[in-house]
């Protein structure tokens, strides 16, 4: 019955071409006193290149698990995960990771711009090239002006902008967020979903973004897998057809929109 | 400055019993000739010359044992497997006081600064190698991820995240390292080498000049006053804003 769910409007070249990512079988338990404890059980999922794919489900589902195991971050004790081909064991620059807690992700100690910088240190392109990308990159997510402040100095939102603006600066093929406007007043999140759909059209990223709000889910992406909890499964997935760009008013009027709502909300925990 | 309203009324009161001669002791003094006798230990630059001797023992071997501590601290604190084969050996050696060190660094050095140094070097690397240590496992999960997401190599995650990370905890370590080494130092010197300050205190007393002996025991806490308050400071103003999480 859950297979109803999928119904891929999408163009048949771009299903039909292999995915970026894919999950097989993959589950991961830990050691417990009394046994083992299933955090994520029997995952299967095809990532396709360049969509932006919402996953949701309660907290404790294993949503954060699962990137952490795309991630590279950890290791799936069953199943495989496998990227442009290749098994996934460890992180990788091209899966950046957006961390859902900003104030422990950046480096106190660096300005804006030399958060940044240690990424683009660590890679490969050519030094004198820095300045030029560490300017384009902060114009983007809208921290130009605060180049040379500390993150302590920035908001919750420009603390986020910033983590973006570093996974950026590794030119990723995909970027993972793990609720990453959870912290953040519904104002600053609005503009935030925009400015994140619209570097995800512009770079051509995959993005897999992790959030428990269904309309968060449902305006940012492509797809929405809702998951739920003990042991974390999937237990929909739903193609989402609405026009881009979106627009945080009409969308969110758009007939479909509330349809896609409604759907996913009987996968959602309730209070009992 | 109201704190000083209760020792200057001592200091008074202490002169004013000397100076009535209500009690007579051959170790007693008077402030006046305490002051009397630092002013001429100060002239004749013998007590600049015994506080030079002290703080360079003290400091050295602050040095060295601040830098071997916070070298095996990093070390047993980044590999978990180091950090578990060190911990005996660091519960065994380290509750040995440094002053029982003495007989041994004497037969090995005989008199001279490398016996203080040594014993101060290695009171210092304790506080140093447990802070350390503890911080650097202490370090956000997620910074280290972090740098693992950026591909640091090992001597970039040491560089850029661990050791900026532990900043602040090493000059607490520095700072409670100072106060150890002042106190260490001054002890080698009134038990068995013949230099410093401790050295001066202890001639004084057997040699019967007790005002002298006074003068150098209030150097002596001025210098260690002098000392933390001067670290206390520049850790407030280097560190004071360093950390996210403080």
């Amino acid at each position: 019955m859950k297979a109803a769910l999928r119904h891929d409007m999408r163009q048949p070249e771009v299903a039909a071409r292999p995915p970026i990512l894919s999950l097989d079988k993959v589950g991961l338990s830990v050691p417990l006193p009394s046994g083992r404890l299933d955090i994520l059980d029997n995952v299967s999922l095809d990532v396709r290149d360049g969509e932006f794919l919402s996953i949701i489900g309660g907290s404790g589902c294993g949503k954060t698990t699962l990137l952490r195991l795309v991630g590279g971050l950890s290791v799936p004790t069953s199943g495989k995960i496998t990227f442009e081909g290749a098994a996934v064991d460890r992180p990788s620059r091209k899966r950046a990771v957006v961390f859902q807690d900003y104030t422990k992700a950046l480096l106190p100690w660096r300005t804006v711009a030399g958060n940044v910088k240690l990424a683009l240190t660590s890679g490969r392109s050519p030094p004198e090239t820095h300045e030029a990308t560490i300017e384009r990159l902060l114009r983007q997510v809208g921290l130009l002006d605060a180049a040379d402040r500390f993150p302590r100095q920035l908001s919750g939102g420009m603390q986020q902008r910033l983590q973006i603006a570093r996974c950026l600066a590794l030119e990723p093929r995909m970027l993972l967020m793990d609720e990453p406007f959870g912290a953040l007043d519904a104002i600053t999140r609005q503009n935030l979903q925009d400015e994140v759909s619209r570097l995800a059209s512009e770079t051509g990223m995959t993005v897999i973004f992790i959030t428990h709000d269904i309309e968060e889910a449902v305006y940012l992406g492509d797809r929405v897998v809702a998951m739920e909890g003990r042991p974390g499964r999937i237990s929909a997935v739903l193609d989402i057809d609405l026009p881009r760009p979106r627009n945080q008013l009409t969308t969110r009027e758009d007939e479909k929109f509330l349809c896609y709502r409604h759907e996913l909300f009987k996968y959602l925990p309730r209070a009992h | 400055m109201r704190g000083l309203v209760l020792p200057a009324f001592a200091i008074a009161f202490w002169e004013g019993v000397g100076q009535a001669r209500l009690i007579q002791s051959d170790m007693m003094s008077r402030p006046s000739e305490i002051a009397w006798a630092a002013f001429a230990a100060l002239r004749d630059g013998s007590m600049l010359l015994a506080t030079g001797q002290t703080i360079a023992t003290a400091l050295v071997g602050l040095l060295i044992g601040s830098a071997i501590g916070i070298s095996l601290g990093a070390w047993f604190g980044l590999s978990s497997l180091a950090g578990r084969l060190s911990t005996i050996a660091v519960e065994l050696f380290r509750p040995i006081p440094s002053v029982a060190l003495i007989p041994i660094a004497m037969l090995v050095f005989g008199f001279g600064f490398g016996m203080g140094i040594s014993i101060v070097a290695f009171a210092c690397m304790w506080p140093a190698l447990i802070i350390t240590q503890t911080a650097v496992r202490e370090v956000p999960r997620e910074l280290m991820e972090v740098a693992r997401g950026l591909e640091l190599k090992w001597g970039s995650r040491l560089f850029h995240i661990v050791l900026p990370d532990v900043v602040p905890d090493l000059f607490t370590a520095l700072r409670l390292g100072a106060g150890i080494s002042l106190i260490v130092a001054v002890t080698v010197e009134i038990t068995a080498n013949p230099l410093g300050l401790g050295y001066a205190l202890v001639v004084a007393q057997e040699t019967l000049h007790p005002a002298t002996m006074y003068a150098y025991l209030v150097w002596i806490g001025l210098m260690g006053w002098v000392l933390n308050a001067g670290l206390l400071q520049a850790q407030k103003r280097w560190f004071g804003r360093w950390s996210s999480a403080a």
